[in-house]
């Protein structure tokens, strides 16, 4: 059963904090949804179109700041889910009770089209993944 | 060096390698100006003699320094222009854009210029 979930990209601007809201939006209360980059500190929004895109689906990303996957206590999430590769690998070494990795592509510095192919694969992935643990 | 000279050095091989790219190099940009942010600001409250530098962001930080009476404003300036070119690209960040690779780089090289920072206005 799955009761805390993390989303964890590299920057923590655009692909993970898109994925929690996304994830947050379909698991209601029932769910801790969080999202964390793997080196980026605190503070920082998430990317104007990733805002935008999420805006589009009826989702407000306008309160994120970034925080670095160091400042969380990583034992606490049922699910970890690496947003691509590069990420799991550097995921791996912390020995999580469980670690899924997807692979969708850093869309920084596209267009907000690219943006929404962005979105669109975070939504297919999710799918996939809210159907094998819920 | 110190442990933030060290980390910015790092950061511009592995971006130039292209080991880091696009949000992950956003990420290590955010990191790097946090901690020149706080060190800018020690730097700050002993030369403008503020007590609460530390609330203060790098902006607000840089207009103090532009505004205070200085007898060497030649080194005060070039102070004040390295930490401008490393709030520039980190307002963009978070002001919601993406910006350049060319644009980070310039600012981490930028942190690079600014270390160590003076221990008073004017020396160097």
């Amino acid at each position: 059963m799955v009761r805390a979930l993390l989303f964890v990209c590299s920057g923590n601007t655009c692909r993970s904090p898109m994925a929690a809201a996304a994830a947050a939006a379909r698991l209601g209360s029932s769910v801790t949804v969080r999202s964390a980059g793997i080196e980026c500190d605190e503070g920082l929004p998430a990317a104007g179109f990733a805002v935008q895109v999420m805006q589009e689906r009826g989702i407000d990303l306008s309160k994120h700041e970034s925080t670095d996957v160091a400042d969380l206590s990583l034992q606490e999430f049922d699910l970890v889910v690496a947003l691509d590769p590069s990420v799991g690998r550097q995921l791996a070494r912390f020995g999580l009770k469980r670690l899924e990795e997807w692979d969708i592509e850093d869309p920084y510095g596209g267009t907000v089209e690219t943006y929404r192919a962005t979105a669109n694969a975070i939504e297919r992935a999710l799918s996939t993944l809210l159907s094998a643990i819920q | 060096m110190s442990s933030l000279a060290q980390y910015v050095e790092e950061a511009i091989r592995r971006i130039s390698a292209g080991d880091v790219q696009g949000s992950h190099a956003a990420g290590v940009y955010n990191k790097a100006a946090n901690q020149f942010e706080k060190e800018f600001a020690a730097y700050v409250s002993v030369v403008a003699r503020i007590p609460n530098a530390g609330n203060l962001t790098l902006g607000q930080l840089i207009h103090r320094l532009e505004t205070m009476p200085n007898p060497h404003p030649s080194q005060l300036a070039a102070v004040v222009a390295n930490a401008k070119a490393v709030n520039d690209p980190w307002k963009r960040l978070k002001h919601r854009d993406d910006p350049p690779m060319e644009e980070l780089l310039g600012g981490l090289r930028a942190i690079v210029r600014a270390l160590p920072l003076p221990q008073k206005a004017g020396t160097t």
